[in-house]
């Protein structure tokens, strides 16, 4: 009895054996079933992030196991609404793969993701089907969109801020890097007030450009100049820049600094610098102040280079200050010295502050006083009533 | 009241006088006409024409060489100043010397003359007074003059403006008709010294003898009594200060104008050359921070005005002086 319960007990572990084997067979087999032609398709980074508007190519591999060689179609089966995908072979877009036994080839798949593609993850599949259509291995790959990934593009200015006089012309150095996998055209612009001029040429060349194409991975430098308003009033002005490909927008802010010009005209209002005089007699004249520059000018004191003897009083005096574009009136008073002889003489006028002067040579014409003249014509009027005389006496002899 | 009455005194005195010339247009006509037509004065009009047609050609042909070479302004009165190297004397120059010349000949035997021909009192009782034979024998000589000079200059003007083709401005013309103006008024002077001589001199030869003698000292030798007297007075050696030296050269010039010789040349280089500023020393504080240029002609005319005034008063007063002369002289002996 024993030794029967024991061979019956062996022949029940057998059979259990079996049935689990076959049940294990039954439950692990259909996947091997499938790859039951030994197709299998992969790659390296089956996830990465991307930004909007970017081309992606995944490197895929599709490897045959078997003994015999297969023919594999090939088909991305899911993708986000709007995404545009190709599989590329050779530089071809393909849709089959002959693998040999035991080896693998190579091909891309090209992924185009839509500008407006909003932040998020983002799923494809491409499955490799035999020809009757049975799925022999699925390759599941995803796509993560984010807001700070957008660009790692780069903008970068070896000077932010630049400073000079109104009247100058600002050039700030520029690199523009794409650090993107693919090339890209990224077009030029500035946003300026009225009367900025902003341009962009690549350094040492000539041409001004509005776009310009980078390498994945390389540097362009580029000058931006700046040309402000003639007008420009001296203080800070920031000028954003930016250069815009169809997947990134970078800006920079450039920063303006116009220090003040000092600038004075002295003239007379109508611009006439000569003027007669009699002399020894003083004479009236207007002259005028000018702020031609960009900074306020303080202290405008007034002086003469005159002839010896001669003087030049200016009404005011000095003027304390005068913004720039305004003008102001001063009367001049020339006095000529007694001794001064008929004709032309120069009477150099100065207008100056602490930072700048500015001169008017007045061209004085010097006339006689008449009353000489009237002195004559008396002498010569009393010649005559004494012949006057002398008729009046000897006459009618 | 007696404000009127004293005007009609002078107006009794004035008609008084002009009828006493009631014969001075005849007289007047009558010796324009001798001078006009008389052998003497046709010598001498014909030697002032040849040297001024002399001065001419050789200013205008230095004109016509210089030009381009230095600024020509003013080129038409440049025809009366300029001087060659071939003939070194000018329109102006030749005006100056020959000019008394012509008023000392127009006037040496005016009245003499006719005391020797005793033609004086056979005037004298026709219906005419002695006023308007003195005032006419002037009046003609002026007239003459006048007719000379301005005959002259404007035979040089006329002439030069064909040889240049420069015309004047109103300016230069102003400037040449105050200049022509001037020679006669300086040339009526010594016309007017002349009849001065005639009447204190009996003989003709005398009178013009007299006349040009004292022409001469004027022209030539008071400028250098005039440079010996400055130097008496104000002593100049290579260490005098510059007042020392002013005070010598405006004595030297002071002096020297008392010739009317003197004030004549001051006055019509002046006029007749817009560039000159002063006359006499400049001192050079006043030059400091003059420039070139010219003057206009009513501040040249100012400038040379004591100048003008002068020569107008002393031929008006050698006149009188001869008037009064001849008025007080005894004719008939």
């Amino acid at each position: 009895m024993n030794r029967g319960k024991v061979i019956c007990t062996k022949n029940c572990i057998v059979s259990v054996v079996l049935v689990i084997a076959f049940l294990v067979s039954f439950l692990s087999f259909p996947c091997p079933a499938e790859a039951a032609g030994g197709i299998v398709l992969s790659t390296s980074f089956p996830g990465i992030a991307a930004s909007a508007g970017e081309n992606i190519t995944f490197p895929l591999k599709l490897a045959n196991n078997s003994s015999v060689k297969q023919l594999v179609n090939l088909a991305v089966v899911s993708k986000p609404d709007k995404w545009n995908t190709t599989l590329k072979g050779n530089n071809r877009i393909i849709h089959q793969a002959l693998v040999e036994a035991n080896s693998q080839t190579g091909f891309d798949l090209l992924v185009i993701i839509p500008p407006e593609a909003e932040p998020g993850e983002y799923s494809l599949t491409v499955a490799a089907q035999n020809e009757n259509g049975a799925t022999l291995d699925n390759l599941r790959l995803k796509i993560k969109i984010s807001d700070n990934e957008v660009s790692n593009d780069q903008l970068k200015a070896n000077y932010l801020e630049l400073q000079g006089p109104s009247d100058a012309t600002f050039t700030f150095k520029i690199n523009l890097s794409n650090n993107g996998n693919n090339e890209q055209l990224y077009s030029l612009g500035a946003q300026v007030e009225e009367g900025w001029q902003v341009s962009f040429k690549p350094s040492y060349e000539d041409q001004q450009v509005a776009s310009i194409t980078v390498k994945p991975g390389e540097t362009k430098s580029l000058d931006v100049k700046v040309t402000p308003p003639v007008n420009v009033q001296a203080g800070e002005y920031v000028i954003p820049i930016q250069a815009a490909s169809n997947v990134s927008r970078i800006t920079e802010n450039l920063k303006v600094i116009i220090t003040g010009t000092y600038k004075l005209e002295f003239s007379t209002p109508s611009g006439k610098l000569n003027t007669d005089i009699v002399a020894g007699r003083d004479k009236k004249v207007t002259m005028q102040v000018k702020n031609s520059g960009s900074a306020v000018l303080n202290n405008i004191s007034f002086s003469a280079a005159t002839p010896i003897d001669w003087t030049v009083s200016f009404e005011p005096k000095n003027i304390d200050s005068l913004k720039p574009g305004e003008t102001r009136q001063v009367t001049a008073t020339i006095t000529a010295a007694d001794k001064a002889i008929v004709g032309d003489y120069i009477v150099s006028m100065v207008a100056a502050t602490p930072v700048v002067k500015s001169s008017a040579d007045m061209r004085v014409t010097v006339k006689t006083s008449t009353l000489w003249g009237i002195v004559g014509f008396l002498i010569i009027v009393a010649v005559l009533y004494f012949i006057y005389q002398a008729f009046r006496k000897y006459g009618r002899r | 009241m007696e404000r009127a009455a004293k005007w009609q005194n002078t107006k009794a005195d004035l008609t008084r006088i002009f009828e006493a010339n009631k014969g001075l247009a005849t007289v007047v006509r009558k010796e324009v006409g001798d001078h006009l037509s008389g052998k003497r004065f046709a010598i001498l009009a014909l030697l002032v024409l040849v040297t001024c047609l002399g001065s001419l050609y050789v200013a205008a042909s230095t004109i016509r060489t210089n030009v381009g070479q230095d600024e020509l302004e003013f080129v038409f009165l440049r025809l009366f100043t300029t001087s060659g190297s071939s003939m070194p004397f000018s329109f102006l120059s030749f005006i100056s010397f020959l000019g008394p010349l012509v008023g000392l000949t127009l006037g040496f035997d005016a009245i003499n003359g006719e005391r020797d021909r005793r033609t004086l009192s056979r005037v004298l009782s026709q219906p005419i007074f002695r006023d308007a034979l003195i005032n006419g024998k002037f009046l003609a000589g002026v007239i003459v003059i006048s007719i000379v000079v301005f005959g002259l200059g404007f035979l040089v003007a006329g002439l030069g403006l064909i040889m240049t083709g420069v015309p004047p401005t109103l300016g230069e013309l102003a400037r040449l008709i105050t200049y022509l103006v001037l020679s006669v008024i300086y040339i009526s002077f010594w016309l007017a010294l002349a009849i001065l001589c005639s009447l204190l001199f009996r003989q003709t030869s005398t009178s013009a003898l007299a006349g040009i003698a004292i022409w001469l000292f004027m022209a030539f030798f008071l400028t250098l009594l005039a440079g010996m007297a400055a130097d008496g007075i104000y002593p100049v050696n290579d260490n005098s200060d510059s007042q020392q030296i002013i005070a010598n050269a405006k004595t030297e010039q002071m002096i020297s104008r008392i010739s009317p010789a003197y004030l004549y040349s001051e006055a019509v280089t002046s006029i007749m050359n817009p560039a000159v500023r002063s006359m006499g020393p400049v001192l050079l504080e006043q030059a400091y921070g003059a420039i070139k240029g010219t003057l206009t002609f009513s501040q040249s005319l100012l400038l040379i005005w004591p100048q003008v005034v002068c020569l107008i008063a002393e031929m008006l007063i050698c006149f009188a002086i001869a008037y009064i002369s001849f008025m007080r002289q005894e004719i008939r002996a």
